[in-house]
């Protein structure tokens, strides 16, 4: 029997290995079913897992909001049509991750209604610099997260990349698209906003910020 | 001890009636929740009897560190019958609320207040569960009054598994599927109820109410404050999650927060209640969670009438422009 009893705390054990954790991990590990990609339940790295989704979901809602004020400005002009395709991809990024969060039972940043209102504002503030400015505002922003995900994606392979199949398929397909808007905004001359160079370095620095944040609210 | 597994066949019954539950409520694949949980929705009367008998041959050995080992063995047993100790893991789970910082939170009890080890919390004792697994943290050994306490917590088990099959699925980040609000929150008071019912039948004596009481100060010193806080948060957000709260915004936060609020308040009164089986805190429950919907319907409707009233505000403007002619493209 104690043989019995070992083996079962053992496989229980093997079940529970994620390290302590506060937050009903159980759970969460229950309903995380990727088969397809053959992540295992129990040796994920969930705290960082966590802050992965919670900044990335932040940043994909971020650019949804700043394409919106974009387009509320330059919608009819005849760049319109270019935001407009740069918003629908941006959409998907923000379903995807809206289903991971689900998923994998992340907590949303805390700053999502300030993201709203700062996201808009950049967008409309830039886009009435023109339309030069809004793509200046889009060659920033992009290069930023296109930087993000790639430190993301070191992150994640130094670990284990079996582990995390499915999400660094996400977050690598995601930062390939972000290189194209990036492209797609030199393409529109971004270089012939006003102040160009300050403009990228302010923005990119709020950028910057935004992640820290929404990593740890 | 006696008496209480005598009151174990009114919980029989009640696993006849959790098994016509299982079979009213269809089920739903939810990617990645429905193998697990069906499965375990199956298993889970089954291994929570089987848990509970467990339980209370463990209880009879109170106070020696082989507790949790004997529990082990006890899932071994059940393992070997048939269960697999992952589906019924898997339905530990769903009460898993509380999982190591129950836990911890015990021996945080513990060790300042030795006296008040009998009167341990409510909350605390869903963690009993997670004696299975606290094989590696074997530092304490909880109370024998511990036995009063376990049943409530394999009744929590089954509702949250029943309803976790067919959660409605409910956004909010674009007003999506506001119909569905009305069944989610009754579908989370149907846990609610659910959980808290079958703890009167189980023999939720007064004397163990009254030790509640004691137990929630206890949870209020301030050195106990940040665990007692965590394992609040992780059973509201469990709640939630388990009746299909999708939310992936600001609303994450404010539901919470209400479902909060209600479980104390709800708890409280229930621990002066006196009135024959709980029928008060039942009212009030039910109160509280219409309470709820009101506001949330309320505070949807002040959107989007807010949102109507901006858009006439524009409306006039524009007019306005166009008549006196501010708005000519040259």
């Amino acid at each position: 029997m104690s043989y019995a009893g070992a083996t079962a705390a053992r496989s229980l054990r093997r079940l529970h290995a994620g390290g302590p954790r506060a937050l009903s991990a159980y759970g969460r590990r229950v309903s995380v079913r990727f088969c397809s990609s053959g992540m295992t339940l129990d040796n994920i790295n969930w705290a960082a897992v966590d802050r992965i989704i919670r900044v990335d979901h932040a940043g994909e809602y971020g650019a949804n909001r700043i394409y919106a004020g974009q387009m509320a400005v330059l919608g009819r002009t005849s760049v319109g049509p270019v935001i407009q395709k740069m918003w629908d991809q941006e959409k998907d990024h923000l379903k995807k991750f809206n289903e991971l969060m689900v998923a994998f039972r992340v907590r949303p940043t805390v700053l999502m209604p300030f993201w709203n209102v700062v996201g808009f504002a950049l967008g409309a503030g830039t886009a009435l610099l023109g339309k030069a400015g809004a793509m200046a505002c889009t060659v920033a922003v992009e290069e930023s997260i296109a930087h993000h995900y790639n430190n993301q994606i070191r992150t994640l392979m130094e670990e284990e990349p079996e582990k995390y199949q499915e999400l660094l398929q996400v977050i690598r397909k995601f930062r390939d698209e972000e290189l194209e808007h990036h492209d797609i905004g030199l393409e529109h001359d971004a270089e012939l906003a006003p102040a160009y160079a300050v403009l990228k370095t302010v923005i990119q620095a709020g950028c910057r910020v935004a992640i820290h944040l929404s990593e740890r609210f | 001890m006696r008496g209480s597994r005598n009151k174990s066949r009114p919980g029989g019954g009640r696993q006849g009636r959790a098994g016509s539950r299982t079979t009213s409520t269809e089920l739903t694949c939810r990617p990645g929740l429905a193998p697990g949980f069906s499965a375990a929705a199956g298993s889970a009367p089954r291994a929570s009897r089987e848990r509970r008998r467990s339980q209370r041959r463990w209880e009879d050995e109170s106070g020696r560190a082989e507790g949790p080992r004997r529990v082990l063995c006890n899932v071994s047993r059940v393992a070997v019958r048939g269960v697999p100790v992952s589906k019924m893991a898997a339905a530990a789970a769903v009460s898993g609320v509380l999982g190591r910082a129950g836990w911890r939170l015990l021996q945080l009890r513990c060790l300042p207040v030795p006296r008040c080890q009998p009167a341990l919390l409510p909350r605390a004792f869903h963690a009993s569960i997670m004696q299975l697994r606290s094989s590696d943290e074997q530092k304490q050994q909880p109370p024998p009054s511990f036995s009063q306490q376990h049943p409530e917590t394999q009744g929590t088990e089954e509702p949250h598994l029943e309803s976790s099959r067919s959660p409605p699925r409910y956004t909010d980040q674009g007003g999506e599927e506001e119909e569905d609000y009305e069944s989610e929150e009754q579908l989370q008071h149907r846990i609610l109820t659910a959980a808290l019912e079958f703890v009167p039948a189980h023999g939720w004596t007064a004397e163990a109410i009254a030790e509640g009481a004691q137990a929630l100060s206890v949870l209020m010193l301030p050195h106990n404050i940040p665990s007692s806080l965590s394992l609040l948060t992780s059973m509201v957000d469990d709640m939630w999650h388990y009746a299909g709260d999708q939310s992936t915004d600001f609303n994450w936060y404010t539901r919470r927060a209400v479902l909060a609020g209600i479980y104390n308040t709800t708890e409280l009164v229930m621990m002066q209640d006196s009135s024959p089986d709980f029928e008060d805190t039942w009212r009030f429950l039910e109160n509280r969670i219409k309470d709820a919907m009101n506001m949330g319907h309320t505070a949807k409707q002040v959107k989007s009438t807010g949102e109507a009233l901006a858009q006439g505000l524009m409306g006039a403007a524009v007019t306005l422009k166009n008549l006196t002619g501010l708005n000519q493209r040259r």
